[in-house]
């Protein structure tokens, strides 16, 4: 995944796909999305971290899903009809977000992120690479590669 | 020209395989005539290929090495240890040759210097030995002269071979070479048994492969040919006689492989002849292949043939050189034939295959949910389905797997260097190098057991004098088996060094802070250290090992490819390192069980037996520890559930199942579970690829409903010896490397 240069290269306008979790708005490039599912069930993990909800099954391939409200400190989501599965494939890794609704597909201007407001947490400093402001709202960047399971969590 | 190329090297690849093989005769003594034979076409068909693409030095070298195993061949020089060695670093050096040629990389110009002037030493260029040896060519060249009388230099047909080549001797059997006015060609005669048709093969598709080889005029001999009422039983009566005007580089040896399927259902002689150049003057147009040889389908349809009227060849044999020596490897394993496929095209066909019993599973799930009644007509056919699909995928998995044979060779160049970089005297033992692995299995395996011979060299063997002084013989010995046990492979490393020194392996981990001075430890305990990450025991960072990566390194490729290792040493006797790993990357057998409403797998292959715990044999300990006893011995329990993190402890088993299961190293333990559902096939998916190994889980699976379950590690749910509980349930090191 060579997004850094890919950003850089092309023109300064990217796509991204916004979604929310509880009030909060996040984007992701557009470039990682494979697809958006609606929630299914998946099975549990022993030894997982906590932001792990388990693996789906999508189309004969195994992959996890993660609890992206978990992961960023926002508290546990739980999974409804409603809630959706982001597919991204991040680092030739697919995996799946789970997060309470997509909301748009947007294009934005590169140069229009904003870094992280200095207030960041540790957690959000790792993250949230930076946020776009949209009419009232901010969008917050994920940092997609951070946000990934680390292999060092789990010592096999 | 780049599938050409492409081509080649992948010809090379098989080439070098035969050279190694040849060489691994020769040292075992187990060579023979037809041995060194096969080494002097693998290093030729090289040479060749080599001339064709303008390598250079690759011709060189394969052309001094080709002069050596021609000596060798008319043997005017012996094969003794001096010559054997100086033959795989020739060898060595040839490939590594062939793969800067391949990747386009300039190796040092002087490398292989020493050894090609040492071939030259023993066979000099200049020595007319190599020319008398193609005694059969040199005599028919006067003859050739003689044919094309008319001096005319026709245009010879391309000749790639760079000028270097044509001031030296070329010992390249000169019937490939165009004579100087006339064409060497070949004569073939071909007559079919009738055996030949009942198995399905095809004249013509076998003189339409001919033709790839150059220009061939094909006669047939009708004479023989029965009318349809006399033919009777399947009697062949066709005879041929073919003329091939080679193309350059085509080989005697070429077009006996085109017959190759069907050498013993034929009679086949192959001879050398001489055709003027301008062959088109005396021979008519000829119309294309396809239309000249009728392709007898069946042995009977023999009877409407239809005579092609081609006049004999204008020459006849000038020499019959009809080869005495059998064709490649008589004695050797047979050849297999074969076809390369690019390899996704089978991964994606395996893929399908996968999701083929996957959907079968679940159409057979949905059939049970129906009223019996509407299913007893369909249930035959979804029998069969599941048989078939079966089957389909055995065979879409045996595609993959490969003979280790490749791997080991590979291995024993790495003897080979890492003994002499260290100075000592090592021999490798390959055991069992036909056993076949999934080829990915095989590709990953390179680098940890280069790895891991590095280090039974560096470290394992001792050097010639203390060997000496321990009264072992001073060539060391490292020992590579493979094997299938019990549903997996099983390859060991073993050497007859001096073992671990625990003691020393003690000092360092104490030092580098892995244990504590008062931990106590037992033998296997320490050396698992080794396992360590950044651990290495050499007192000097050589050149072999102790780059900083370790055998840890090691581990994790090995566990990544699903398979697990372990360390046996016993000091001042040597090393004894086992790998075993799954034999296909796909499928397994497996008891699905549900533990809290999770489905999990547990895999047949460790599987004992299962059974209902009773108030009678079982028994508890301290910390709700439980014991199993059977036939007079204690097994631990292992709560499966609570292992993995899904419960607490269970007040009692009363409504467990357990299922008895046997480890790798012969150690038991029971596993409760809360129900046994049935046994099934179930198709591997590894966790690695998209997430990441977890303790206690091999691997998942996908189930008839889509679900996901779970396939459990079982060797980390048995207790390791002298353990009071799981390692994996304390967060531990393991204390079995797994």
């Amino acid at each position: 995944m060579s997004d850094q240069t890919n950003e850089e290269q092309t023109e300064d306008r990217i796509e991204i796909v916004s979604f929310t979790i509880g009030e909060q708005a996040f984007c992701l490039n557009i470039g990682h999305v494979l697809e958006i599912r609606g929630w299914t069930s998946t099975t549990t993990l022993p030894h997982a971290p906590d932001y792990v909800v388990g693996m789906m099954n999508l189309r004969g391939a195994v992959l996890p899903v993660m609890d992206l409200s978990m992961r960023l400190g926002l508290g546990k989501t739980v999974p409804e009809s409603r809630s959706v599965i982001i597919i991204a494939h991040i680092d030739k890794k697919s995996v799946g977000f789970l997060v309470d609704a997509v909301s748009n597909i947007l294009t934005v201007n590169q140069a229009d992120m904003q870094p992280t407001p200095e207030v960041s947490s540790a957690r959000t400093a790792a993250f949230i690479r930076g946020v776009y402001t949209m009419d009232d709202t901010i969008v917050r960047a994920i940092d997609v590669h951070q946000i990934m399971p680390q292999d060092n969590l789990v010592a096999a | 020209m780049s599938d050409l190329r492409d081509m080649f090297f992948e010809e090379c690849d098989d080439l070098m395989e035969v050279l190694s093989t040849g060489l691994d005769d020769l040292q075992n003594g187990n060579g023979d005539a037809e041995t060194i034979n096969a080494m002097f076409r693998s290093v030729h068909s090289i040479k060749g290929g080599g001339g064709a693409f303008g390598l250079d030095r690759l011709i060189n070298f394969a052309h001094a090495f080709e002069n050596v195993l021609e000596d060798l061949r008319s043997e005017k020089i012996e094969a003794d240890p001096g010559l054997i060695a100086l033959m795989f670093s020739s060898f060595d050096h040839l490939s590594d040759l062939v793969d800067a040629a391949r990747d386009d990389n300039d190796i040092a110009e002087d490398a292989g210097a020493s050894i090609l002037a040492d071939l030259k030493q023993v066979s000099p260029p200049e020595d007319g030995g190599a020319e008398e040896a193609e005694v059969d060519s040199a005599d028919f060249m006067p003859l050739t002269l003689d044919i094309g009388g008319d001096n005319d230099f026709g245009p010879l047909p391309d000749f790639d071979l760079p000028p270097s080549l044509d001031l030296d001797t070329d010992p390249a059997p000169l019937d490939d070479l165009p004579g100087s006015d006339g064409v060497s060609a070949f004569a073939i005669e071909f007559s079919a048994d009738p055996g030949l048709y009942t198995r399905g093969h095809d004249p013509a598709l076998l003189f339409r492969a001919l033709a790839d080889l150059g220009d061939v005029t094909v006669t047939a001999d009708t004479s023989n040919v029965l009318t349809l009422a006399e033919a009777g039983d399947a009697l062949a009566a066709l005879n041929w006689t073919l003329q091939l005007i080679p193309n350059d580089g085509v080989q005697e040896d070429d077009i006996r492989e085109v017959f190759e399927f069907v050498e013993s259902q034929c009679v086949l002689e192959v001879s050398t002849t001489v055709v003027e150049k301008a062959a088109d003057i005396d021979l008519p147009e000829l119309p294309t292949l396809t239309d000249e040889v009728p392709a007898p389908d069946e042995a009977d349809t023999a009877a409407d043939v239809t005579a092609p009227t081609t006049p004999e060849p204008a020459a006849k044999p000038a020499i019959k050189v009809v080869e005495a020596k059998p064709v490649a490897g008589k004695k050797s394993e047979p050849r297999n034939s074969t076809i390369r496929v690019d390899l996704d095209r089978v991964d994606r066909l395996i893929n399908l295959v996968g999701e083929l019993v996957i959907s079968e599973a679940m159409l057979r799930q949905s059939m049970n949910e129906l009223p019996v009644s509407a299913n007893s007509s369909v249930s035959e056919a979804i029998g069969q389905l599941k048989t078939l699909s079966g089957v389909l995928q055995e065979s879409v998995m045996a595609i993959r797997a490969q003979p280790v044979r490749g791997l080991f060779q590979r291995m024993s160049r790495i003897v080979r260097e890492s003994s002499r970089t260290a100075g000592k005297e090592a021999r490798l033992l390959m055991i069992g190098d036909s056993t076949e692995v999934d080829k990915t299995v095989t590709e990953r395996l390179v680098e940890p057991l280069t790895h891991m011979i590095r280090n039974s060299v560096d470290h394992g063997l001792e050097t010639a004098e203390d060997r000496i002084k321990a009264g072992k013989p001073a060539q060391g010995t490292i020992k590579l088996e493979a094997a299938h046990r019990s549903g997996r492979v099983v390859i060991s490393l073993s050497d007859d060094g001096a073992g671990i020194n625990r003691e020393k392996v003690r000092k360092i981990a104490e030092s580098k802070g892995l244990v504590r001075p008062e931990d106590d430890l037992t033998d296997s305990d320490i050396d698992n250290l080794l396992f360590r990450p950044g651990f290495s025991t050499a007192d000097s960072i050589s050149e072999l090992s102790g780059r900083g990566v370790g055998l840890d390194v090691v581990r994790s490729e090995i566990q990544a490819l699903g398979g697990r290792i372990n360390l046996q040493s016993e000091p001042g006797k040597g090393t004894l390192m086992t790998i075993s790993l799954p034999l296909t990357l796909a499928v397994m057998e497996g008891m699905l069980v549900t533990i809290e409403g999770e489905s999990l797998v547990v895999p047949t292959v460790a599987l004992r037996e299962t059974l209902q715990p009773g108030q009678a044999n079982v028994h508890e300990f301290c910390e709700g520890d439980r014991g199993l006893s059977m036939g007079g011995e204690i097994l631990p329990i292992v709560d499966l559930g609570e292992a993995l993190g899904f419960r607490r402890q269970l007040s009692d088993l009363d409504n467990q199942a357990l299922l008895l299961i046997e480890g790798e190293s012969g150690r038991r333990s029971a596993l409760a579970v809360d129900n046994i559902i049935e046994q099934r096939e179930v198709v591997i998916k590894g966790l690695e690829q998209n997430y990441q190994s977890i303790p206690g889980i091999a691997a998942a699976t996908i189930l008839g409903n889509g679900k996901i379950a779970l396939i459990v590690d079982t060797d980390q749910m048995i207790p390791a010896a002298g353990k009071s509980q799981l390692s994996l349930l304390k967060g531990q090191e393991h204390a079995e490397v797994a």
